[in-house]
């Protein structure tokens, strides 16, 4: 069921994925996750012991099982297609936090083990929240990086997407595409 | 239509709703900690053909993105160099907010075009009934902040989740309050507000355009805007919750001018519609009866779409 009433967007994030790559495939996608300036002293407010930042390991473990890791029961957000298939979004692993006293930043890898077939193909990583609860943004500066990768080279770039939200009807954004190229 | 509001009876209603609050039934703090599976999630939506619509909601969520940004960075402004321009321009932004932000589902909007629908009135009853219901929803979230945020220490985001039992409280008296409306409309007893008892034929609305229906202002009303919450709490973790109490005053007034708008509106197409009926030479009673049960399957369809998902928040 859809959420009207909670569907206009009350949390802001600013997103970047970064795909990491091994020699001959693509290992997973890294994703940061920056809060808007009033959603993050919330979250600062609630999960962290100290008055000002940096974050202790302490605060950070106590984010991720507060604030973070229910979130996996909505896939973290993150939409993979690999063609027409949507990979399966695994357990996020690598959880990190930052806060420079205005923004809470979150930082976590999605796993993907996914090689180059035979043809080109197109993968799309999205952070998008169809209720429109969160209004996510992919950032303005770098965007979309690739880690490594050195057997296959990989062109990624954002792309402007129109998606279906529950409430809101179509919604312009853009999502993170990169072209694999097809085995030599 | 459904008489006048009792002070005693808003007071029990105000009370059940502190005490349902304050009885601490596990909720869905927020989309990244709760409980429950959300369904059909998981499909990534569909990328469909570029719509006008789309651009336009874009357009209006990044504004909001914008304005909550410019918002926060002049609270800091306050704050630091006790800036009277920040101020200034946070209750001009705060304004700006509140009458994009209401354009967003929710609101009442549908309540207050649905009632003007049923209802004849006059165009400034459009602008009181949207100005109170905006009152309402910003005084029941600093009420709600000031109690579990202040005085019950509750964690901030916990306060966004419980307001999702005023939500369902507030919408499930809606649908109440329109299956009377349905009731009325259908056994012909349209205008029971209006306490001369006499109906006319219609033709002239002004003559009986009543008092508005002061329950459904505040079952409206009573819906914390969440956007409200969020500059409060945020006020509060920076130790201004005066300063975020302006804000939300001032928030409620640009609510107040988009949903104000929309009942003048359908104040005058109601009016404009029986006005051309009318000189058709045919009855209007007929229609207006029509547009009464219908506007009170809107709000009770409505609303209770929305109380059934305040319910799978909870």
């Amino acid at each position: 069921m859809a959420a009207p009433a909670a569907a206009h967007p009350h949390v802001f994030i600013d997103y970047t994925v970064t795909i990491l790559c091994g020699a001959d495939r693509i290992t997973g996608v890294r994703i940061a996750w920056t809060f808007d300036e009033m959603y993050s002293a919330s979250l600062f407010h609630d999960y962290t012991s100290r008055p000002k930042g940096p974050l202790s390991a302490a605060d950070i473990a106590e984010l991720e099982k507060g604030a973070f890791q229910d979130s996996a029961e909505d896939h973290y957000f993150i939409d993979i297609t690999f063609g027409a298939k949507v990979l399966p979004v695994a357990r996020a692993t690598d959880f990190d936090a930052s806060y420079d006293g205005r923004r809470m930043t979150y930082r976590f890898t999605i796993p993907v083990d996914l090689a180059p077939g035979q043809r080109t193909g197109i993968l799309d990583v999205a952070s998008f929240d169809t209720e429109f609860y969160i209004d996510f943004e992919l950032a303005k500066h770098d965007p979309v990086t690739i880690r490594r990768g050195t057997q296959f080279k990989l062109s990624c770039r954002p792309e402007p997407v129109t998606r279906e939200t529950t409430t809101f009807g179509p919604m312009q954004t853009r999502i993170a595409r990169c072209r694999l190229p097809g085995a030599a | 239509m459904i008489g006048r509001l009792n002070p005693r009876r808003l007071a029990l209603m105000l009370a059940a709703v502190v005490l349902l609050l304050g009885a601490g039934a596990p909720v869905r703090a927020d989309p990244f900690h709760h409980a429950g599976p959300a369904p059909g999630r998981h499909e990534p939506a569909a990328p469909s053909v570029a719509a006008v619509g789309g651009g336009f909601m874009a357009w209006l969520a990044a504004s909001q993105h914008g304005l909550n940004d410019a918002i926060a960075d002049a609270f800091h402004d306050v704050e630091t160099k006790n800036s009277r321009t920040a101020l200034a321009l946070i209750l001009g932004l705060a304004f700006l907010y509140g009458m994009l932000h209401a354009i967003g589902p929710g609101h009442g909007k549908s309540v207050v075009a649905s009632y003007f629908v049923a209802h004849p009135a006059r165009w400034t009853g459009g602008i009181l009934m949207g100005g109170m219901i905006s009152l309402i929803q910003g005084a029941s979230a600093i009420v709600l902040v000031g109690l579990l945020a202040i005085l019950l220490q509750a964690k901030q985001i916990e306060v966004l989740g419980r307001s999702t039992v005023v939500e369902f409280v507030s919408y499930g008296l809606i649908v109440a309050i329109g299956a009377v409306m349905f009731y009325r409309a259908a056994t012909g007893r349209l205008h029971a507000h209006d306490e001369a008892g006499a109906h006319p034929h219609g033709h002239h609305d002004h003559h009986h355009a009543g008092r508005l229906d002061r329950r459904l202002i505040v079952a409206t009303g009573l819906t914390p805007c969440a956007s409200a919450i969020i500059i409060l709490l945020f006020a509060l973790a920076n130790g201004a919750f005066g300063l975020g109490v302006l804000t939300v005053a001032v928030l409620t007034v640009g609510m107040a001018v988009t949903i104000s708008t929309i009942g003048v509106l359908v104040v005058l197409g109601r009016r404009a519609l029986l006005r051309i009926v009318d000189k058709a030479g045919m009855q209007t009673h007929r229609l207006e009866r029509g547009l009464a049960m219908a506007a009170a399957v809107v709000i009770v369809g409505v609303s209770g779409l929305m109380m059934y998902d305040a319910w799978t928040r909870l």
